[in-house]
């Protein structure tokens, strides 16, 4: 287990080189510079060129690569161009944001599947398995941006119930959540359903029934723990997405985090920000997957096994 | 002597959308109290479906058109004449009638009949511990507290051969044999009246298998459980059982003890299967094989089901259904040339 562990750390460490090479590169690869969109279409070519000493632009890209990373070891991510504030700062201003709407988003995604999945996959053909996946097709069909604006429309302008733009109160939470978490409760409703009706098609559960265990216990218990797995999984790597930054909805519904300040920081190439961003986001993915894994490994000793 | 378990003339049908298979037709077996019984057969004879019978664990797609089950007593189910022409809400609800309520089945099922099943790979859930897996019979029947029951698990363990320590093992741990060991285990758990072990050496090899069986034949005579022993090996039916029943086509068509079946086989069938053993002794012979395809459910042929592949059928065997004559006290067989019938 604990080897197991250490192997997925190691692995981690490498992704997260690899990731902040390709997020440095491949911002810089990008036309425009950030000097020029400081000062403007007038400024003259010296006033650029000063401008990128100041910045640093004008070291070659290796020393500005290992500048940046040995300032992320001391825990300086570099100055914003277009906040003119310390990156680190930023992030530690918009990432609570974005990591309470991840959060409840899950919440919802898993209190909606959990039951939904496991009792319409264990009542196969019945009333209820027809509503869930008549509620999962929905979900899984409507794009993010279509739900958004549906239920701004529909909650904010018609029936004017909750807030449509902006943090601050609990009705806030309402519209982005249910927008990022019915397509995932969607999801992972439909695959909660197919592991559980993999399951008991299982020997071992026809073994458990001629045990004379209880079928609900033979199936909350134990078919269950089979089935959860690749739920975790695919809520892991949704709520690696979200921990990015939802750009969609938290644009749509004016949310100040993470996403927001990454779609507006490529567009005004601000190098130190784009990298530190895409590297959090990449930080932040690797640990949920991280945790995941240990997760499952706790529920299904036969990953640590193989 | 008494009998436990008497089944007769059961008849189950598997209706899926694209077919209809008639996997039981007619299985009427009794075991009695202590005794061991061998079922054979073919693959798709309906040994399979006899076993989950007994426990009531047909799946969804299975209907139990006639016929009847009683254990030590208690009337498992009686749907003697329930026919096909009813609907499946109805069917479900005449079920539940014809019987002892779901909860008296749980009583029975892991406590007074186990069972065993073929696959040790696949019968043991992979994300429990296989103390666990034993030690949830012991809670649900005996109403021992976690720790007792796990104790219990691994003094069962032991029994049958595996270290006590290992209960906190997951089944990827262990190899094949050790596995079905473990189904033993959970298997013997409640000391049960009936064992049903469902090809429990198939999926084995050769010197596990011999162990397995060495270790089913110790604990039976221990605690004089009974054992319908579901197979197609032929020297496993004459080292454990005492009786043989050899099923083709979902009926029972030869019957009797090991004794007299195997020394007199009388069912064309049966002497097929004693003629397709190899023999160490004499001559290196060709094997013989029974020509022809085992019957199909879905499609089974006029008269006596054995007749396309039999070199001894007449003209009465492709129109009627041969009945069990009695032969002796220890055999019966359902074929129109058997001569002698009493």
């Amino acid at each position: 287990m604990g080897n197991y562990i250490l192997r997925r750390i190691g692995q981690t460490l490498i992704v997260l080189v690899c990731v902040s090479l390709v997020a440095f590169f491949l911002i810089r690869l990008a036309p425009g510079s950030p000097a020029v969109l400081l000062l403007g279409d007038g400024a003259t070519d010296e006033q650029i060129a000063a401008k990128e000493a100041e910045l640093g632009l004008d070291k070659p890209l290796y020393v500005q690569y290992f500048r940046y990373i040995a300032g992320v070891f001391r825990g300086d991510l570099g100055m914003s161009t277009q906040y003119r504030m310390p990156v680190s700062d930023l992030i530690a201003n918009r990432l609570p944001n974005t990591l309470r709407l991840a959060f409840f988003t899950v919440l919802l995604g898993l209190a909606l599947c959990i039951p939904l999945g496991i009792v319409a996959g264990s009542h196969r053909g019945t009333a209820i398995d027809f509503f869930a996946m008549f509620f999962a097709l929905l979900g899984q069909s409507m794009a993010t941006i279509w739900i958004a604006v549906l239920n701004v429309y529909v909650f904010s302008v018609v029936l004017g119930w909750l807030p449509a733009v902006g943090t601050g109160t609990w009705a806030h939470y309402v519209l982005p959540v249910v927008t990022l978490g019915y397509p995932l409760a969607a999801e992972t409703t439909r695959i909660g359903r197919s592991g559980m009706i993999d399951t008991l098609n299982e020997d071992f559960i026809t073994a458990t029934h001629a045990k004379g265990i209880r079928p609900s216990v033979v199936h909350w218990k134990y078919a269950f723990k089979n089935a959860v797995c690749p739920v975790i999984t695919l809520v892991g790597m949704r709520l690696g997405a979200f921990l990015a930054g939802a750009i969609v909805v938290e644009s749509i519904y004016s949310w100040p985090g993470i996403g927001q300040l990454l779609k507006t920081s490529v567009g005004n190439r601000d190098y130190q920000l784009v990298q530190s961003l895409l590297l959090l986001s990449a930080f932040l993915f690797a640990l949920v997957n991280l945790l995941v894994d240990i997760i499952n490994s706790l529920i299904d000793p036969r990953i640590v096994l193989e | 002597m008494e009998q436990l378990l008497e089944i007769k003339d059961l008849r189950v049908q598997f209706k899926t959308e694209r077919a209809t298979s008639n996997a039981l037709n007619g299985v009427t077996l009794s075991i009695g109290k202590g005794e061991s019984l061998g079922l054979v057969g073919e693959t798709g004879a309906g040994k399979t479906t006899t076993a989950l019978s007994i426990l009531r664990l047909l799946p969804d797609a299975a209907r139990i058109l006639d016929g009847s089950i009683t254990f030590d007593g208690q009337n498992v189910f009686d749907m003697t004449g329930a026919g096909n022409d009813l609907s499946s809400r109805q069917y479900k609800k005449l079920l539940e009638k014809q019987g002892i309520s779901e909860t008296e089945m749980r009583k029975i099922r892991g406590n007074k009949i186990a069972m065993i099943f073929q696959n040790p790979l696949t019968a043991l859930n992979p994300v429990f511990t296989v103390g666990e897996q034993i030690a949830m019979v012991l809670r649900v029947h005996r109403g021992m507290g976690k720790r007792e029951a796990m104790e219990y698990a691994g003094k069962l363990l032991e029994q049958v051969g595996i270290a006590s320590y290992r209960v906190k093992d997951y089944p990827g741990q262990f190899s094949g044999g050790m596995r079905q060991r473990v189904g033993i285990a959970a298997g013997i758990a409640c000391n049960p009246e009936l064992l049903i072990a469902d090809e429990p050496t198939t999926a084995l090899d050769v010197t596990i298998q011999a162990q397995i069986l060495e270790l089913m034949k110790q604990l039976q005579t221990q605690h004089k459980t009974s054992l319908l022993m579901i197979t197609h090996n032929l020297g496993i039916i004459s080292e454990l059982c005492q009786k043989v029943a050899v099923m083709y086509g979902g009926q029972i068509i030869e019957y009797g003890t090991v004794d007299a079946v195997f020394r007199d086989p009388l069912h064309p069938y049966t002497r097929g299967l004693l003629g397709a053993l190899p023999n160490l002794e004499g001559d290196r012979e060709r094997l013989v094989a029974i020509p022809g395809k085992i019957a199909d459910p879905q499609n089974l042929p006029n008269g006596c089901y054995f007749n396309p592949r039999c070199e001894h059928k007449c003209a009465v065997c492709e129109s009627k259904q041969p009945e069990m004559i009695k032969i002796s006290d220890d055999h019966f067989v359902a074929c129109f040339q058997a001569k002698g019938g009493v």
